[in-house]
């Protein structure tokens, strides 16, 4: 009775107002959180990487380990691209199943992946272009399946981080993995 | 003078009545807009993750055409995972009956090799950091875990050694175990919750 008394008496004006204001304040603190985020992944591995150039990172181990929940189950070699005055070339070599080429933008997005297929080598050769109208034609959404061998596949993007990453397969073939890993190149091609 | 006194008290009151409604309202849409953006950011729901047992997932992470709680959710945490699209991280909280993981308590993960894809098993403490230790374990993937004769495995997080696949888990307090599953191009990576059930590992506690 209390409370029928009480919704009787509400304001319904100012109850549908707050509920208005509820989701906007939503939206907006949503759409702004990763704007807010002090420091993103891309953040966190930039500051120690060079520019175009393929680096392999030490194991991931607890003093090392340069992200929340990345595992220690592959060995990585990163490099940080930057396309705004030239294109850069990258080239890996996916030996075998767990192995992977991921290109992401500084925002975390990961819009190129390659995986290894099993019983198959694959090798990588990337050309990554600036993503503006210099380059027409192209587009960030390149197809995620590996490319044919001997091929160069274009893909368009400005700025962001290609991980090369080995999974662990045992002491045996932690040298074997390695080699692959600094194998692998990230080079600048000015325009 | 006493009438005065009591219209000025009457007055007061009302600007303090005013002032409290305000407060109340605004209250109200800074708990209800920050606090349900917060919830829907850290924990998902049915729209952004699936839930498989203890067993969380974020079904568009690191996806070009990613929902705003999963971009939001991926920047707060700083993590980079690969494309939803290939591979699955899942994180377990949780024992498969629901008790909170703790590193006071020993547990059994009991689960099958799969196939088609190659996977990890980490754990980590509750903020995603390794869990330093003497032996230097940390993970167990496809390759390295040791396999029973029909495919299965066994696995023990302890403090303690344990023989086989032992992962320490030290004084870390709360626990996560993450389970990454890669998909070798052979199918998609399961979504559904019942094809995913059979991929995902059994966490049994054993001792606390």
């Amino acid at each position: 009775m209390w409370l029928l008394a009480r919704l009787k008496r509400a304001n319904w004006r100012l109850i549908a107002a707050a509920f208005f204001a509820v989701c906007i304040l939503h939206i907006v603190a949503t759409l702004a959180a990763p704007e807010l985020a002090t420091s993103s992944a891309y953040d966190r591995l930039a500051q120690d990487l060079p520019l175009n150039k393929m680096q392999v990172v030490p194991p991931v181990a607890p003093k090392t380990q340069p992200l929340p929940f990345l595992s220690p189950d592959a060995r990585y070699a990163l490099c940080r691209f930057d396309t705004l005055d030239g294109s850069v070339a990258l080239t890996a070599n996916l030996p075998g199943p767990g192995w992977t080429l991921a290109l992401y933008s500084t925002e975390g997005e990961n819009f190129y992946v390659s995986v290894a297929q099993p019983g198959r080598r694959t090798e990588i050769s990337l050309l990554l272009v600036p993503s503006d109208e210099r380059v027409t034609g192209l587009t960030a959404h390149a197809p995620a399946d590996a490319p044919q061998q001997d091929a160069t596949l274009t893909v368009a993007a400005q700025k962001g981080l290609a991980v090369l990453r080995a999974p662990d397969q045992g002491l045996a073939y932690r040298a074997r993995n390695l080699a692959q890993l600094k194998r692998a190149r990230c080079a600048f091609r000015p325009l | 003078m006493s009438f005065f006194l009591h219209k000025l008290r009457k007055r007061v009151a009302a600007a303090i009545r005013l002032a409290a409604d305000w407060a109340l309202f605004l209250g109200i849409i800074l708990i209800g807009g920050l606090g349900s953006s917060w919830y829907m950011v850290e924990a998902g729901s049915r729209l952004t993750t699936l839930n498989v047992g203890p067993w969380v997932t974020w079904t568009a992470a690191a996806r070009i055409d990613a929902d705003p709680y999963t971009r939001a959710h991926y920047a707060r945490l700083g993590a980079l995972p690969l494309s939803a699209e290939f591979a699955q991280t899942f994180l377990a909280r949780m024992d498969s009956e629901g008790h909170r993981l703790h590193s006071s308590c020993d547990y059994v993960i009991e689960g099958h090799d799969i196939a088609t894809h190659w996977w990890s098993l980490t754990v980590f403490d509750d903020k995603g950091r390794l869990i330093p230790n003497a032996a230097e374990r940390y993970a167990f993937t496809s390759d390295t875990i040791t396999l029973n004769h029909d495919g299965s495995f066994i696995a023990a997080l302890a403090r303690d050694a344990r023989p086989g696949n032992w992962l320490p888990t030290g004084g870390a307090g709360r626990l996560v175990i993450a389970f990454s599953v890669l998909d070798l191009g052979i199918r998609a990576v399961a979504r559904d919750g019942d094809e995913v059930q059979k991929l995902l590992p059994v966490i049994r506690r054993s001792a606390c």
